[in-house]
């Protein structure tokens, strides 16, 4: 189940929801738009859709495989509309492909979790201890698209690659995901959202994050696995 | 609202109702009492004291000094007496002077912090997490190398200078499980436990751990499993935060193991 919400903040500026994420029963995969960009929601929505028409695009194997199949036909086929390397890169990368990509895959034994940029993992571990891990690396994160930005000094990311973390199930029962804009949640602000985040409880965390929004100035986005019971159980009973 | 009314309403009524019962109750007696015992009563005391006794229900003051006898009716009817002091002057009255407390909650901060080399390395970012504790606050440094160091609680408002932190330069032993269990040992001694001083009490009602180092153990003696299921009782307290900050993302799962809420990385580098 993918949750996300509009930051109180955007909502007083009159900007969109810049987070997108989708989900299959083994994938979760989450986008984060750069508020300094123009069109970030155009980016992540765009990107979405072209990614879940990739052959087994749920696929842990073959995720970053996908991503920079996705970028590469995407951004060739955009260089005919513009006359320049630097105009296609200021002015369509630039302004429409700058966000965070993090996607969690459920295996058989342990959740895989890998990420270009900011963003949180929120793990339970076997006493039910909620924990949230932070993704971050400064005021200028690094994002997928400025491997495609070779014109612009001081922007040389072609070496950098996805993070892979790999959390083994009988460590982490839960492991979910999550856009940067619940630093509120971490903080501790909302109370007792923790244990439903991590139990996959959807309704509660949603109405949880309504019900305090006015804490919330950035979009949040949370992934979380919610058909299963127990960690995992439920599967056991249809096979 | 109607059923609250009803039940106000029905409290008010046996509360009548029962003082009423007491009044019958008191003249019952004086009824019970015959008037023929009250006389002979009243006669040996009047041969006993010179000035006639009072007979009464409730208490007065009489405008002489010093101490009388009032006759008040008893409980089975036979009149009995009790001894009363009188005061011209009420404001003479000795009353005890009871002392309140005031009560003040305080926050403490738990530095836990590890003492080797590479964490001395990143002294200059520990110091502006130490630095940045409210002087209101309570901070406590809990530093583990080769053996547990727990510091004393300090107190800001009783010296205005702050703890030091002396790290070892040279360290590469961390025994992270015996520190867990000597700071849940710590959180729970000292957690809601009542300090009274002279004119207040103080209370501990909010604990922040901050944990910076590796989170990583190569010497401690108590075993992994027996620290995280000590750590769980220390996370379980209402108004109990812990925090870890690594030096890198190589120590968020060992921090995720063991339980520490927020995780996050000292160095930002990709």
């Amino acid at each position: 189940m993918i949750i996300t919400s509009q930051g109180f903040g955007h909502f007083k500026n009159g900007m969109n929801n810049q987070d997108f994420g989708i989900e299959t029963p083994r994938m979760l995969l989450i986008l984060d738009g750069c508020s300094g960009c123009k069109y970030p929601e155009v980016g992540t929505r765009l990107f979405s859709q072209l990614f879940s028409r990739k052959e087994e695009y749920d696929s842990a194997e073959k995720f970053e495989d996908n991503v920079k199949k996705v970028f590469d036909e995407l951004i060739d086929n955009m260089k005919s509309l513009y006359s320049t390397q630097e105009e296609l890169e200021n002015e369509f990368i630039m302004d429409n492909l700058l966000f965070t990509i993090i996607g969690c895959f459920d295996t058989e034994n342990e959740y895989i979790v890998k990420s270009f940029g900011d963003g949180y993992i929120i793990t339970q571990n076997n006493r039910t201890n909620v924990s949230y891990l932070r993704l971050s690396y400064g005021k200028y994160p690094p994002y997928f698209a400025y491997k495609y930005c070779s014109v612009r000094p001081g922007f040389d990311y072609t070496n950098y690659q996805f993070k892979t973390f790999r959390f083994d199930k009988k460590v982490f029962p839960n492991v979910c995901i999550a856009t940067d804009g619940i630093l509120p949640i971490v903080k501790g602000t909302v109370d007792g959202i923790d244990s439903f985040i991590v139990t996959g409880n959807d309704a509660f965390v949603e109405t949880s994050i309504r019900n305090n929004i006015q804490k919330f100035n950035d979009d949040v986005t949370i992934g979380m696995f919610t058909n299963k019971l127990n960690g995992g159980m439920i599967y056991e009973v249809f096979e | 609202m109607k059923f609250l009314n009803r039940d106000n309403k029905f409290k008010e009524r046996t509360k009548k109702e029962n003082e009423l019962n007491k009044k019958k109750r008191w003249e019952q007696q004086e009824k019970d009492a015959t008037e023929t015992e009250i006389e002979e009563y009243l006669k040996e005391l009047e041969e006993e004291y010179e000035t006639p006794p009072v007979v009464s229900k409730t208490w007065t003051t009489p405008s002489k000094p010093g101490t009388a006898k009032v006759v008040t009716p008893g409980c089975s009817g036979i009149p009995k007496y009790d001894n009363i002091s009188i005061y011209d002057d009420l404001s003479k009255i000795p009353r005890p002077k009871t002392i309140y407390k005031k009560t003040i909650y305080k926050k403490l901060n738990i530095v836990f912090v590890e003492n080797s080399a590479e964490v001395y390395k990143e002294m200059d970012t520990i110091r502006k997490i130490v630095n940045a504790i409210s002087t209101s606050e309570l901070l406590c440094i809990i530093s583990y190398g080769s053996t547990v160091t727990v510091g004393e609680i300090f107190d800001f408002s009783a010296s205005e200078s702050r703890p030091r932190l002396l790290l070892d330069s040279n360290s590469t032993s961390a025994c992270l499980y015996d520190a867990l269990v000597d700071m849940e040992a710590l959180v729970s001694s000292v957690y809601m436990k009542v300090e009274e001083k002279e004119k207040e009490r103080e209370i501990i009602n909010e604990i922040e751990v901050i944990g910076i180092g590796t989170c990583k153990d190569n010497c401690s003696e108590i075993e992994e499993e027996i620290a995280i299921n000590r750590f769980s009782k220390t996370t379980s307290k209402k108004n109990v935060k812990t925090k870890y900050y690594c030096l890198t993302e190589d120590g968020f799962m060992n921090a995720a193991k063991i339980g520490f809420r927020s995780i996050g990385s000292i160095s930002q580098k990709y």
